[in-house]
């Protein structure tokens, strides 16, 4: 019975935080719409070379996709803190950790999966070899998870302050930073022609571990902030 | 001795490696002592306030030094 | 008055450590700095510039020391809710980030006569800039939180995330191929270290260590104060209003 509404809750709730992202107001419309515009911007200041824009490509994909994360991230729970939801729901049969995770998980369907969708047009607008497109977009399937699960972590410590944003920047970008490594690493492997398999793997493993540390460190955070 | 300071060519990044490290460390010790050092100042001062206002008050404290 | 109970008797011990501590300072510091730049021999490759080693790699070690004491403060602060675990950490992270930026700084110093280069991206460099930028992230929180409690707590909730690094510094010179070399005095089969680089590394390794324990006690005792004082400003306003 408890683990039926336990489930239940769990799935509807990133229903809900899914289709909240992509109502009016929803940050995932417009962090879509910074990852575009971004993008754009590399091939006008560093200048239309093609070979220099293929050199970049995996690396400015890599690097915009985490700032959209970003940038997306500081109303992560910030609304419902604000309007008192986060309270009810930690009277819910859900524990908090859980409720991180869903919002989390959320967090990454609705705004991380359509830039990882979008990403092939953008690297082919940055002259990206072909060889490197299958990676491109396995590697951010791979790694992108640990950019909302860390970022939910920096979320939750700066969900009761007012001006969160550049402090939730500060604490989660050094994390970012293996992520990054390892992401770029298996495209440049991937076009290179050369093994891209343990840059996947240690890309893996962070989000892995990820999964596993920032539940408990942000739910541990969003208590405190309830206090 | 211009041999030992030359330290074989490598002169400029050994001591400016020391120099940084010596510094850096001296400030923060300083910083921290003397900020240590006004807190406590500003702590006995305010006890003494505190114990003079309530002198006329028997406190304990006020019996103590009254024996001595 | 209570919760100055504790702090009390901690004060105490600290005021009885503080002398010891200053003594082995005052002795190993002249006579490491002694072996370090005038007394131990040129390395047969490196020449003199191995004698950056003498102050690099102890930074290196305090860096991490640090962040250990910080992440243990932090854990006890969260679970036991110590009043002074959170004292040592707020006390331990600027020392910790100080000794982070100068292990940074003579290691791009000593890169640049040995390897022609100030920085290289490898592992060994890149996860102890992420240590830096660690402990500026948790120093961070202490700043930006009015409630010190929240604050701490908070603050800590980081540091123990940021753990996660700490075994990626250590290994990431056997993980990673590249320019920094590998550990050569902490490993398990024993130091592979010249002995003539042995001595002057460890006697400014325990100086240091002697360092830290001098100022953190005195940052302790500094934060421990603060809340002192505060307290009674609250208790002088509460009386004369």
């Amino acid at each position: 019975m408890t683990n039926i509404s336990v489930s239940s809750v769990f799935w509807s709730l990133i229903k809900r935080d899914i289709k909240l992202a992509w109502s009016q107001g929803g940050a995932a419309g417009m962090t879509l719409g910074f990852f575009l515009i971004a993008v754009t911007l590399f091939p006008l200041g560093i200048g239309p070379e093609a070979s220099t824009l293929a050199r970049i490509g995996p690396g400015t994909i890599w690097v915009i996709s985490l700032l959209a994360c970003l940038l997306s991230l500081d109303r992560l729970f910030q609304a419902d803190f604000e309007d008192g939801s986060l309270d009810d729901l930690a009277f819910s049969p859900l524990s908090l950790e859980l409720i991180v995770t869903a919002k989390a998980i959320a967090h990454w369907i609705a705004t991380i999966l359509p830039v990882i969708l979008i990403s092939p047009l953008l690297a082919a607008l940055l002259n990206m070899p072909n060889l490197g497109y299958k990676m491109l977009i396995l590697s951010l399937l791979i790694g992108t998870p640990a950019l909302s699960f860390v970022g939910s972590i920096g979320a939750a410590l700066t969900v009761a302050l007012r001006r969160g944003g550049v402090l939730l920047t500060l604490l989660v970008l050094p994390l970012y930073i293996p992520t990054l490594i390892f992401g770029v690493g298996a495209v440049e492997a991937a076009i290179s022609l050369t093994d891209p398999f343990p840059h996947l793997a240690l890309t893996g493993a962070v989000s892995m571990i990820s999964l596993i540390i920032s539940p408990l460190a942000s739910a541990a955070a969003i208590r405190l902030a309830l206090e | 001795m211009a041999d030992f300071f030359a330290m074989g060519g490598h002169g400029t990044f050994i001591w400016l490696s020391y120099g940084i490290v010596f510094l850096a460390l001296i400030i923060i010790a300083i910083m921290s002592f003397i900020e240590l050092r006004s807190l406590e100042a500003k702590l006995n001062k305010l006890k003494r306030n505190n114990k003079r206002s309530s002198k006329t008050t028997d406190t304990p404290e006020n019996n103590s030094t009254g024996k001595v | 008055m209570h919760i100055f109970a504790n702090p009390a008797r901690f004060v105490r011990l600290a005021n009885k450590i503080l002398p010891w501590a200053i003594g082995v300072l005052a002795l190993c510091l002249p006579y490491g700095l002694y072996l370090a730049i005038v007394a131990s021999p040129p390395d047969y490759q490196q020449g003199d510039s191995v004698r950056i080693m003498y102050i690099h790699v102890p930074s290196a070690w305090m860096a991490m020391f640090t962040y250990m004491v910080m992440a243990s403060a932090s854990l006890a602060a969260i679970v036991w809710r110590h009043p002074l675990a959170l004292i040592a950490g707020k006390a331990a992270a600027p020392i910790g980030a100080t000794f982070t930026a100068l292990a940074l700084i003579t290691g791009a110093l000593w890169g640049k006569p040995m390897w022609g280069t100030y920085w290289v991206w490898d592992g060994r460099l890149t996860s102890v800039l992420i240590l830096f930028f660690l402990y500026l992230g948790y120093m961070a929180i202490w700043q930006a939180m009015d409630d010190e409690e929240t604050a701490g707590r908070a603050a800590s909730i980081l540091a123990l995330v940021g753990v996660v690094n700490l075994p990626i510094i250590k290994f990431s010179v056997d993980w990673w191929n590249t320019l920094h070399q590998p550990a050569s005095v902490i490993r398990l089969d024993g130091p592979t270290i010249h002995a003539d680089l042995l001595g002057p590394l460890l006697w400014m390794a325990v100086a240091m260590k002697a360092y830290f324990i001098i100022v953190f006690l005195w940052r302790m005792k500094l934060e421990i104060n603060k809340r002192k004082l505060a307290v009674l400003q609250m208790s002088v306003v509460n009386a004369h209003g």
